[in-house]
């Protein structure tokens, strides 16, 4: 109980301080890609963390879950109850996407980039402007509202943090690890490997597409390559991996620390942060393959 | 009159391409008993372990157990059920302590009612590292571990994969011992093995495959004086 | 039928071409089991370089094709001995240099923005050699030609070396077993460097024919050529370089019967095709089947 105590704790100083900084930091559409990217690396963890697939294409189920909140917006659905219908056609699509699990390692990867990308150019094919409007975007002004958007992202971020919380902690959680380090093994063990997989996966886009939703909510006005844009995946992948996959603190420590810096530099010229992180993704698979948490761990320190 | 065997295999194929691994075994266990298989590298014995825990799918044949059919079941369903193995070349689950390792196959291999890790890890003289990454344990204590995590998951029938391999005289006739012990509580055991002298201790009934055909049943003893099974395995010295 | 005729002769000119385009990935995939995720990258900067000999110093952008053959072998030896043993250490080595090449592939791109800035260049249909060229009662663009050629060619060539000299032999142990390559006494590492160094050789020239038959050059095209390139491979032949020509064939008709028939999908085939192939066929056409679930 004293390492529930702990992630109880490590989740409410994280989300207070999400809450508080409003009152003291003024640019708040950085604090809520701050917390949209918490949630996205952590949604990326549910996944790569617990279960070793590393979907490249991460970005698709953020995207869809944009449309889909924002579709539902547009026809007249409450905000709140669009973010359900965003994080739903995540997990539609996800369903749908189910048998990429047969692949493994950089196959998994590929193929799901390739669905983001598909992703992309279905949305934004002018042959299904009445739909979606094509390569136009979508415009929510009419719904727009930057408060009450950043604090439906802090639910998201809450929940997406208990449900990794719950994986570190439950038997379901080492139930997917074992999984993730020998199939064979884990069935033998009686581990039903296709329904834990499918559930990690299933789980992860749902976190991705209400994230997605939030975003278009509060952003408001977007084109398609906005939301299925390939570098929302690597920032995802990126601050997972400096932070150290499978904790709860690691996808969070990163994504606050990487966010911070890249808006600290400033977003004028994202090309220098593309190759910022192109090179910390070498450096950090050649030197810490298991990320800052790892640091701690290897020293016998159990970190949330 | 007879009761049903619990573990009952018939008329048991496989195939790999144009390879028979399997070409149609009979065989069958009841309750408590050791049976012993035997045969050179790739006669076959592996791949009925595979079979038999749902890893692969054979050609033709019917595996029953407890009197039902086994087709079509996933290996986890089979756990389920009671049937457990051990891995030639086991994989723990790195990453996650030994104890750890254990606690998934009672909580998912039993639904908790199989004896608790604690016990399992105390039983295999494992206890001391209950808190290591089950990746740092040498290949000795992997084997042990694997054992363990095949009994976490309360069996009723254990395959056992070459346990032997690897362990020393003293380790040996204390996983005799522990191996007959479990067939006193009742677990079937079909024990695959390289080494006779370890399976002489545990059982006087003996399967010879060769070429993915049985062809010697009984003791071993017996065995020894068969002409085909000498031939077989003087062929695989020679070899 | 006319426009039918016409889309299957241009297919199989592009198919040519995509066989170029794949097959430097799958030499490296074959001989290093590992996905080089930055191919697309390195087709890019090859095709920067007959770009800039073109604009800048009014040479003919065939004349990158020797350059980046020698340039891009020699960046394929220094990446090689600086990346790869490291990456051998680590656990999971096929993952880990997956990844490290998506950075590495990101690192490219955003360098090549800064250095060219981000927008797409092309090359007058004039700087390849004037004129179309008559195929069978069909009028196509020289250029398509050249690169159809080239593909062709490096195919061949390709062929020559792997089954017909010493050195491409030995390549083809390491291909058939690192394991046993190792044990025979051959030296794994230098055939693994070099190729390395013509899969990259390879991909840049590709980039020289970009301009015409991809619609040319940006350096944010890398992530597109690279899925393209796997496409081919998988539908061809995993780690079976010659087989991609089979793989680039069947791309090429399809994409230019899509683009005849249905335009504006025809984005989208190389990543439909290649989700289908992955599902159906993990390991491809020609492919033995190198993992099971
Ligand atoms: N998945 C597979 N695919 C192809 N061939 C296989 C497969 N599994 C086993 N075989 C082949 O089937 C034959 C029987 O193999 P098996 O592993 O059952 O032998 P074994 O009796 O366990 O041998 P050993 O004593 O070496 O463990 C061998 O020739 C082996 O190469
Ligand atoms: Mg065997």
């Amino acid at each position: 109980m004293p390492k529930l105590r702990g992630h109880a704790w490590a989740i409410a100083v994280l989300l207070a301080a999400f809450a508080l900084a409003p009152s003291f930091y003024g640019n708040h559409s950085v604090l809520f890609s701050m917390a949209a990217f918490v949630a996205l690396a952590e949604g990326l963890n549910v996944l790569y963390g617990f279960t070793g697939y590393l979907p490249f294409g991460y970005v698709g189920f953020f995207g869809t879950g944009a449309y889909g909140a924002s579709l539902a917006i547009l026809a007249g659905t409450p905000p709140l109850l669009a973010l359900l219908v965003g994080a739903a056609a995540s997990v539609v699509l996800a369903a749908l996407l189910t048998p990429l699990l047969r692949l493994s390692g950089a196959y998994f990867s590929i193929a799901s980039l390739a669905t983001a990308e598909a992703m992309r150019l279905i949305v934004s094919n002018p042959a299904l402007t009445p739909l979606t409007k094509g390569p136009y975007g979508l415009n929510l002004q009419a719904a727009f509202h930057p408060h009450q958007s950043y604090w439906a992202m802090l639910v998201i971020l809450a929940l997406t943090l208990a449900l990794v919380s719950y994986l570190r902690l439950s038997p379901f959680g080492l139930a997917l690890q074992a999984v993730r380090e020998d199939p064979v093994s884990a069935a033998m063990a009686g581990v039903p490997v296709v329904y834990a997989r499918s559930a990690a996966w299933l789980l992860s886009a749902a976190v991705a597409g209400s994230v997605g939703g939030a975003f278009a909510w509060h952003l408001s006005v977007f084109y398609p390559q906005t939301v299925f844009s390939l570098s929302t995946s690597i920032f995802a992948i990126v601050f997972t991996l400096f932070g150290g996959a499978a904790t709860l603190l690691g996808p969070a420590t990163g994504a606050v620390l990487l966010y911070a810096l890249y808006t600290a530099v400033g977003l004028s010229a994202p090309q220098y942060f593309q190759l910022i992180y192109g090179l910390l993704i070498v450096g950090l698979v050649l030197f810490l393959p298991y990320g800052l948490t790892s640091l701690l761990q290897r020293r016998g320190i159990h970190v949330p | 009159m007879c009761p049903e065997p619990l573990l009952e295999v018939r008329a048991l194929s496989k195939s790999f391409g144009g390879l028979q691994a399997l070409g149609g075994v009979n065989l069958s266990l009841a309750e408590g008993e050791i049976l012993g298989l035997v045969g050179p590298n790739g006669s076959g014995k592996t791949t009925l372990i595979n079979a038999v825990s749902g890893l692969l799918r054979p050609d033709k044949g019917e595996i029953r157990f407890g009197g039902r059919s086994l087709l079509g079941l996933h290996p986890h369903q089979r756990v389920h059920l009671g049937i457990s193995r051990t891995f030639q070349s086991p994989k723990p689950f790195a990453g996650l302590s030994t104890l750890q390792n254990l606690e998934v196959a009672w909580r998912f291999g039993s639904g908790r009612r199989g004896p608790p890790p604690q016990e399992v890890l105390a039983a295999l003289g494992l206890e001391k590292l209950a808190r290591r990454d089950a990746a740092s344990l040498n290949s000795a204590q992997q084997k042990k571990l694997d054992l363990a995590r095949a009994l976490a998951t309360g069996p009723k029938l254990l395959l056992v994969d070459e346990l032997g391999a690897g362990l020393n005289a003293a380790e040996l006739s204390e996983m005799a011992d522990f191996l007959g012990a479990l067939a006193v509580q009742g677990v079937a055991l079909l024990v695959v093995e390289h080494l006779l002298g370890f399976l002489d201790r545990l059982t006087k009934r003996l399967i010879v495959l060769n070429a993915g055909r049985e062809i010697f049943e009984g003791d071993l003893q017996a065995a020894a004086q068969d002409p085909q099974v000498v031939a077989v395995f003087l062929g695989e010295g020679g070899a | 039928m006319f426009l039918l005729e016409y889309a299957v002769l241009a297919g199989i000119l592009y198919g040519l071409y995509f066989s170029l385009i794949g097959i430097g990935l799958n030499l490296t995939f074959g001989v290093l089991k590992i996905v080089n995720l930055a191919h697309g990258d390195f087709l890019m900067l090859g095709g920067f370089l007959a770009y800039f000999l073109y604009s800048a110093l009014g040479l003919s952008p065939l004349w990158a094709v020797p350059i980046n053959l020698v340039l891009f072998v020699a960046l394929g030896g220094l990446l090689y001995a600086l990346l790869i043993p490291r990456l051998r250490q680590s656990r999971d080595p096929e993952m880990a240099s997956f990844i490290l090449f998506f950075g590495l592939s990101q690192a490219i791109e955003a360098l090549a923005i800064l250095a060219f800035g981000n927008n797409q260049r092309s090359l007058p249909a004039a700087a390849i050699g004037p004129g179309t060229i008559s195929l069978f009662g069909q009028v196509f663009p020289l250029s398509w030609a050249a690169a159809g050629a080239a593909g062709l060619l490096s195919v061949l060539l390709l062929y020559l070396y792997l089954y017909h000299t010493r050195l491409g032999q030995a390549t083809r142990a390491v291909m058939a077993s690192r394991e046993e390559a190792v044990a025979s006494g051959l030296s794994v590492g230098r055939i693994s460097a070099l190729a390395f160094g013509i899969g990259l050789a390879l991909a840049a020239i590709a980039g020289v024919f970009a301009p015409y038959l991809l619609g040319g050059i940006s350096p944010n095209m890398g992530v597109a050529v690279t899925t393209t390139s796997f496409t081919v491979i998988v539908i061809g032949a995993l780690g079976n370089p010659v087989g991609t020509v089979v793989g680039g064939l069947i791309y090429g008709l399809a994409l230019m019967l899509m683009e005849t028939y249905a335009s504006s999908w025809a984005t989208l085939l190389p990543y439909l095709l290649l989700v289908i192939t992955l599902l159906i066929w993990p390991s491809g056409l020609l492919g033995r089947r190198l993992r099971s679930a």
